[in-house]
Parts: structure tokens; sequence; C-alpha cells
């Protein structure tokens, strides 16, 4: 596995120094940074191609780092339905002409082996959650040399999940995940530019959720030991806490910790990429969704931001995109855009955390943007505000 | 007097039924039930509609049977104009081998209008809504017409509750039934629904195949009536009732019919092409003697204590896209569970000793039985099901009773397995399919229907099969070869586009 060596030393230094987290919402200068190219683009059927091309030179190219690899994709298909009269990939999904964009450019850039990860329904192959939003998935096929398909949800044909340690945990020291996320020399990560109901906001980061597999940390896992026929998402137990993984997944650190999703799902999220460091991040704003993760949210309407983010470090490039978005990315927890838009009792905690920063802290990457390197179109000339554009 | 419906071509069997209201008669009862018209202009088509000229547009359509307003109980002046008025129209149409069926709404008298149809030459009585106030109503005009040895037959149009398995009817029909299309759950920009919508989907082919397992060979009518109908809602209907092998008696809205008596161009065009919409079915009406074909049996009893209940799992199983043939509990027989990869026995509630055995019998022999709470074995009071293995096979039992039909139909893809469903659409979330087969299982007709107002595209389909051709029938378009893509012992194609309806036919 090759993760990201850089992220890695610092986290190590930070660690083996002693020192305590740095106070959420002030710069962390000591955390890793790396340019994010922002491109603008009118809609999928331009070149597409031409302009991830440009974006991944942005960044200072992306031979050496896929060269000769395996390079596992995790895509951000969550949940299915359609909001209005658009396809899952013109809101809450990655689009797949940009999918089968980047597998293309990575197999011409040498990868020699590209793995499509993400969670599938019940009973359904990836490909088949595919093909059933319309996608071509011979074409997706013959992008590249070997393009596969995995479902993370349950063990598939792999023969035992991989124990991937997080350094400085907030929740998980460690998580069971399937095989693919291990076994690969590169992790990318491919997320929607969206806002999400819990969260408020959906980038990479965020992405990571969906590795944790639905026989593990789903709400229908077993007791002892995972449930290779899951049938149930990962409300109760990750989202609220209510129960603990399988007695054979590492157990939270603390249990007695808050227990509010708001708290909970940021910190995971970054417990996630801690394990399972990005170590390539694209973010799909061309065309997306406000109001919310998907259909199943009220309110979530359709938006055209037009605008594709990449970089090599997940927090740098969410910072970015959370600006692009029209936010401040240091703003703190209760702040737009972190906070619940789910309708709850009045009593009830209505804030998230900002993950950025958690992650900053954490010393997976900075979210301080007048250190970001931006390329590309600038930040003004891309910026697509979401909130004024939230139904009322 | 020659018997009308030896003047008419086609038997009861063959109509092709549509609505045809019209006559003094009709704008009375349109008044009455605040029904009427509103604009004025359209209103005067009504009292005009019995001239033959509306023959006309018969011409080259498929049509030959229409359903005229013939008795209300009104005042017996207008009744008798009316009749008059439909005589000498029914005379008109029987030249033309159209069949002409009289409409009765309650308030009717049995006795007159029986009399009155067979001196006018009618080829049978509809009975249009609830005539809870009669309910002998079918018995007493059966009997009119026998004693004028009239062989003019009577159509129940009114509730399902009315209709029954031993009766002499030649047509089930009911005027129940939902006007086919989606219902987009999730907010959204769009003002249509299309076909990437999150849809609920309205459709009849659940009750028809429903009323075709129970009332045996029969023909099937719904006769709903469409709330201001746009184009494609026709054609919608149309297939939705023809796949399942049952017949939308065809009803056009006052102001499409204004504007083929003015003969209007883009009325004369929308009729033409529900006409097409019609041939394309008449003209494979051998596929609604294709047998349906699924690994799921499912067992129905519609004099059960649940009839409701049992609708709403066939509804639901549809919905999921679950091929499935339905065995009406008096046709249950060993045989009838040949090849099925599991039953739903829900509606046998309880099942007797003799169902109990056969059940088991298939069980033993591998199959899963899908049952309620009164199979032994199950906890009346918890939630879920419990799961019994018996000899090679499982039965799993529901707790709750009735069973929750969305539960159920949420359970099957995962107890059958996907695998194991013979056919699997994908990207079809505004379409409902129905799977069939010909004689001894050959050849497979998979049919399609698009509920959204846009085009269903990029359809994939795959089929447990080894098959060498596929051809794809659509009403817009002539017949087009698929290329067939081999994956182990299955097969897969591409359908680019379905506008509202196709059939694509699989040989092996």
């Amino acid at each position: 596995m090759n993760t990201n060596r850089t992220n890695m030393t610092r986290r190590q230094l930070l660690a083996a120094s002693g020192i305590s987290l740095v106070s959420l919402g002030s710069a962390a200068p000591a955390a890793p940074l790396a340019p994010v190219s922002i491109g603008k683009i009118a809609g999928y059927d331009q070149d597409l191609t031409r302009l991830l091309a440009e974006q991944f030179d942005q960044i200072g190219g992306i031979a050496k780092l896929v060269a000769g690899k395996t390079v596992a994709i995790k895509l951000n298909l969550t949940g299915g339905g359609r909001i209005g009269s658009y396809s899952a990939g013109q809101t809450h999904w990655v689009h797949p002409k940009l999918v089968g964009a980047c597998c293309h450019l990575l197999g011409r850039a040498g990868a020699k082996r590209i793995r499509l990860l993400e969670g599938a329904g019940r009973g359904d192959s990836l490909a088949d959650k595919m093909l059933d939003a319309g996608w071509d998935v011979p074409a997706l096929r013959s992008a590249a040399p070997v393009v596969e398909f995995e479902d993370t949800n349950r063990l598939g044909r792999a023969k035992r999940y991989s124990r991937l340690k997080v350094a400085k945990p907030y929740v998980y020291p460690a998580f069971d995940l399937h095989p693919s996320y291990e076994e690969t020399d590169v992790f990318l990560s491919m997320s929607k530019l969206k806002h999400h109901e819990e969260c408020g906001i959906t980038l990479t980061i965020k992405n990571s959720f969906g590795i944790a597999p639905n026989s593990v940390y789903g709400d229908d896992a077993g007791v002892d030991e995972p449930n290779e026929n899951p049938r149930r998402g990962r409300e109760a137990m990750l989202h609220l806490g209510r129960r603990q993984p399988p007695k054979s997944a590492p157990q939270e650190v603390d249990f007695a910790s808050e227990r509010y999703e708001g708290y909970r799902v940021p910190r995971i999220c970054v417990d996630l990429i801690a394990a399972r460091p990005v170590d390539l991040a694209i973010i799909d704003g061309i065309e997306s969704s406000i109001g919310g993760e998907g259909p199943w949210v009220k309110g979530v309407r359709y938006a055209n931001p037009q605008v594709l983010l990449v970089g090599r470090n997940p927090v740098c490039t969410d910072a970015v995109a959370t600006a692009v978005m029209g936010y401040d990315p240091r703003a703190s927890r209760g702040q737009l855009p972190f906070r619940s838009t789910k309708p709850s009792a009045p009593d009830a905690p209505q804030y998230a955390e900002n993950p950025m920063l958690l992650a900053e802290a954490v010393g997976i990457g900075s979210a301080d943007l007048a250190r970001i390197d931006v390329r590309g179109v600038p930040i003004k000339d891309a910026l697509y505000d979401f909130e004024s554009r939230r139904k009322p | 007097m020659i018997p009308a419906v030896m003047l008419a071509a086609a038997g009861p069997e063959d109509w092709v039924p549509v609505r045809w209201p019209g006559g003094p008669l009709e704008v009375l009862r349109r008044s009455q039930t605040s029904t009427a018209p509103v604009d004025a202009a359209v209103g005067q088509v009504l009292p005009n509609w019995y001239h033959p000229r509306t023959l006309t547009l018969l011409e080259n359509t498929p049509v030959n049977c229409l359903l005229v307003t013939w008795s209300t109980g009104a005042e017996r002046s207008v009744e008798s104009e009316q009749w008059k008025l439909v005589a000498a129209y029914a005379r008109a149409a029987h030249q033309k081998g159209i069949a002409v069926v009289g409409l009765l709404y309650p308030g009717a008298d049995p006795d007159l209008a029986a009399a009155s149809a067979v001196d006018a030459g009618l080829d049978g009585l509809a009975l249009e809504g609830e005539f809870r106030g009669n309910p002998t109503i079918v018995t007493e005009l059966r009997r009119a017409l026998c004693a004028r040895k009239s062989s003019a037959v009577v159509i129940p149009l009114g509730s399902q509750e009315w209709l029954r398995p031993d009766s002499a009817w030649p047509i089930l029909g009911t005027g129940e039934g939902v006007a086919p299309g989606i219902r987009v759950l999730s907010e959204s920009d769009a003002a249509a629904a299309t076909p990437t919508s999150e849809p609920w989907i309205d459709s009849n082919i659940w009750l028809i195949r429903s009323l075709r397992a129970w009332g045996g060979e029969r023909p099937v009518w719904l006769g709903y009536e469409l709330a201001n109908p746009a184009e494609a809602d026709y054609a919608r209907a149309i297939a939705d009732s023809a796949v399942a092998g049952g017949r939308w008696v065809v009803s056009l809205g006052d102001e499409l019919r204004a504007g083929l008596w003015h003969e209007g161009a883009e009325a004369l065009a929308i009729w033409s092409r529900i006409a097409v919409g019609l041939s394309f079915f008449e003209q494979h009406r051998e596929w609604r003697g294709f047998a349906p074909v699924g690994p799921l049996g499912i067992i129905q009893d519609l004099t059960g204590p649940h009839r409701v209940i049992s609708g709403e799992n066939l509804n639901l199983i549809t919905r999921r896209r679950i091929p499935y043939r339905l065995i009406d509990r008096a046709r249950l027989a060993r045989a009838a569970l040949e090849g099925l990869h599991a039953v739903v026995a829900t509606d046998l509630a309880p099942p007797t000793g003799v169902e109990r055995e056969l059940l088991s019998a298939y069980v033993e022999d591998g199959g899963l039985l899908v049952a309620g709470p009164s199979w032994k074995g199950a906890a009346p009071g918890s939630t879920g099901y419990i799961l019994r293995q018996l000899g090679r096979g499982t039965i799993l039992a529901y707790t709750q009773n009735p069973t929750d039909p969305e539960a159920l139909s949420k359970d099957l893809p995962d107890l059958l397995g996907k695998e194991n469903l013979l056919v699997r659409l994908f990207n079809v979330p505004s379409v409902l399919a129905q799977v069939s087969a010909g004689p001894r299982g050959a050849p497979l007709l998979l049919q399609l229907v698009n509920y959204a107002s846009g085009p269903a595209e990029s359809i994939t389909v795959r089929v447990a099969g080894a098959y060498r051709s596929a051809r794809l029938f659509r009403p817009e378009a002539p017949p087009l070869d698929l290329k067939i893509d081999k994956s182990g012992a299955k097969i897969e194609l591409t359908i680019d586009s379905v506008a509202v309806c196709a059939a694509l036919l699989l040989e092996e």
C-alpha cells in the first residue's frame, strides 16, 4: 500500500512531539499543503477529458503517481433515486462521463489496474448499480486497459477484511474495510460538490464515509461477526452510535462520547481518511444539487456550478471547494454551512462539525485558503453561491 | 330481426371497445352529474354525436365495439328519443361490422332497458357505476334478455366486488382502475414527470392480471376514464391494459371529440395515433394468449378476507418488476407449482389440509414457501418472519396478519435472489414490465410500458437463458433486431428508447 508519505511523516511528527491538537478554527501551519486546481466547464458533453488532463497537469501531473500502479477510485454513488428530471450523475452522484474521462487518463498515464469502488445495493453488483442508473458500463470497462468494479459494502469474493488503523482517532481506532482499500497503490476519491443534510456539505472527506462496509458498520451487522448480507444503512451505528460494530471489528475509543450525529459523522469521516489516506481528490461540481445529499432530502434541487476541482490533498481540495460554494472553510461548527438542516426537536442540537478543521487538527491537511496554492480558475471566478440558491 | 351479434364481425372476446356517449340522454346525464363540458361549443357536440358521420372515424381502426349512452332512468320521453336515435345509429354501425353496447347507469329500469335494447338490436348492455340500490339488476337484465331470446351480453363496468368467477358474463369488466402514470415524490424543479424521476407508478397491470387469473379465458375490460387526458395518456392507458392481456375501454375527452366532430387536423392526428396504439396490440393479438412466466408463484384468493391486501401485494410486486405467475386458489395443483423458485401463499388464511399437503410437498422438493401466520410455526404478534427448513426447502412465515404488502414486496427480491429473477431490467424507474411466453415456454415475450411523459432510454435487459434472436416491436417504428451480448448463462441487450410501450420477443 502506498500511503501519502508526506502526510504520514507529519502526523508521525505531530504524534511524536506530543503537541496537543490545535484549537479548531485557528490555522494549523503544520498541516500539509498541496495545490488545488479549479476548472470551469459548461457540461459533461464538453471536452471533459482535456480539462481533467489540464487540471492533473496543474497539480503536478499524475504519471509519477499512477504509472505501473493499481489505482482505486472511491466513487460517490450515494443512495438511489432521482431528483426531478435529472439523472443521478447530474445531481447527487459523480457523473459517468467524468468517471470515464478519469479512467481514460489514468490508463493513459500508465495505471496498470483501475478499480472502481463503492457500496452497491442489496444483492446487486456495483456494475449493476451503475447500469440501473443508465451508465454505459461496457464503455467504462473499456476506458482503460483494466477497469474493475467492486462492491465494498460486503466482503464479496475477498477472503478477509483489511484492518486499517487511525493514528490519532476521534471515534474509531481502526476500521475493518474491504481489502480493495488496502490492496491499492493509489487511492483516488471522486466526490460531488453538494450539500449534506446532517453535515452541511459533502466533499472528499465525507465521501470516505462510504468506504465503511455495511456488513460491519450497517445497522444489521452481527453482534460477533459481520453480516455478509447487509440490508440496512449505517445510521444507528455510525451516525448515532446506538450500537457497536461486531466484536470482530475495532470498537469505539470512548463509548461515553457524544452521540449526536453532527458531532460523530464528521469525526468518523476524518478517522476514515486517516485510516485510508486519499492520494488524489476530484470533486465533481459540473452539475450538482443544493439542499441535501440526495433526492430523499426534502427541498433538494438541481444546481449547475460548472466547476471541477482536483487536488492531491483531500483537506486542501475540500477547503477550496467549500470556498467555491461560497462558504468559509474555516467556519466553526454551527456556522454555515456546518449546521444540520434536518427537521429536529427545538431543543436538539443543530450543529455539524467542520471536518476540514478536524482533519487539519490531526495533521492530514490544511484548510487555510491563504496557504493553499489554487491553480487554474481563481476562486472568485468559480464561485457558485450554494446558500443563496437553497429553496426558501 | 337478425340478431345484432351475427352482423357484428367479432364476438365479445374480440371486441375493441370505445366509449361513444352522446345524444339527448347523455346531455341530461352530464348536466345532472355536473360533468357537462365547460365550453359550450364542445358541449354542442354531445347531442349530435350519433350522426352516421362519426362512424367514419372508425374506418381503418381496430375499434369494433361502441359503448353508447342507453339508459339512466330518466324521463321516458328523453329515453325514448335516445333509443330511437341510437337504434338508427346501431343499424349503421352494424353495417360496418361494429358492435354496439348500451350503457346503463344507476336508476335505469332493467326490464325496460333490456326490452328497448333488444328492439334496437344492441349487442349488449354494460352496467356503469354503482348499482348498490339494485343488487339484482344483473339477474333481472339477463332474465329480461333471455325472455326476449336475445343473445345480447351483459357487461359489468362497476365495482370489482360485483364480479363472480362463476358468472356467465362473457367479459369481466370493472370501472375501477387508475389513470396510468407516475407521480414524482421528490420535490424538484421539473414541472413534468420524466423517466429519470423518482416515481410512484400508477398502473393497472396487476389488476388485469388478477382478474384474468380469476376469470379464466374471459376478456378483461377496464372502464375507468381519464381526466383531462394528454395525447400520451391514451397510448399509455391502452398499453397498460394490453400488456397484461386486457383492454382499456378507450374514453375520449370532450375536447378531442369536439375536435373530431369538426374534423380538426390535430384531433384527427391524435385519434389516428390512438388507433395506432390499439392496432399494435391487435396485430399481435397472439401475445394475449402467452402465459406469464417467472420464478415466483402467487396464490390468489379473491374471496378471502383480505382482498384489498391481496391486490396491494400484486400491485407492489409488479412495481418491483418481479416476474410472477398467478395461481388462482381454486386451480391450485401440483402442476401449477412446477418450476417455481418461490410461492407466495399469504392469501391462504388458513390453508386447507389439501393445500397444506400440496405446498409442503413443494417445499420438501426444494421450494420456498412464503406464507402468513396461519402457517404453523409462526408466533402471532411478533414482527418480521420466521424461517423453517422442511425437506430441501424453506418455509418463511410472516408473523403479521395480514402480511404487510410493502414488507413482502421488499423482501421478495432478496428471498428469490436477484440472479434468479429470469428477467432483470436496469435504468427503468418509470417502466413496468410483463414477462410471458408462448406455447411450451417459447418464445419469451417481454412487454414494457413507460409511465413517464418523456421516453425511457438506455434500458439494459438481462435475461436468463440462451436466446439467438431478439426483436423489438414498438407501435411507432418498424421491428428492430437487437444485438445480444452473452454473459454465461444469461444474455444482455440494450433498448435505446421506449416512448410508451415496447415488446421484446426472444427466440431460442
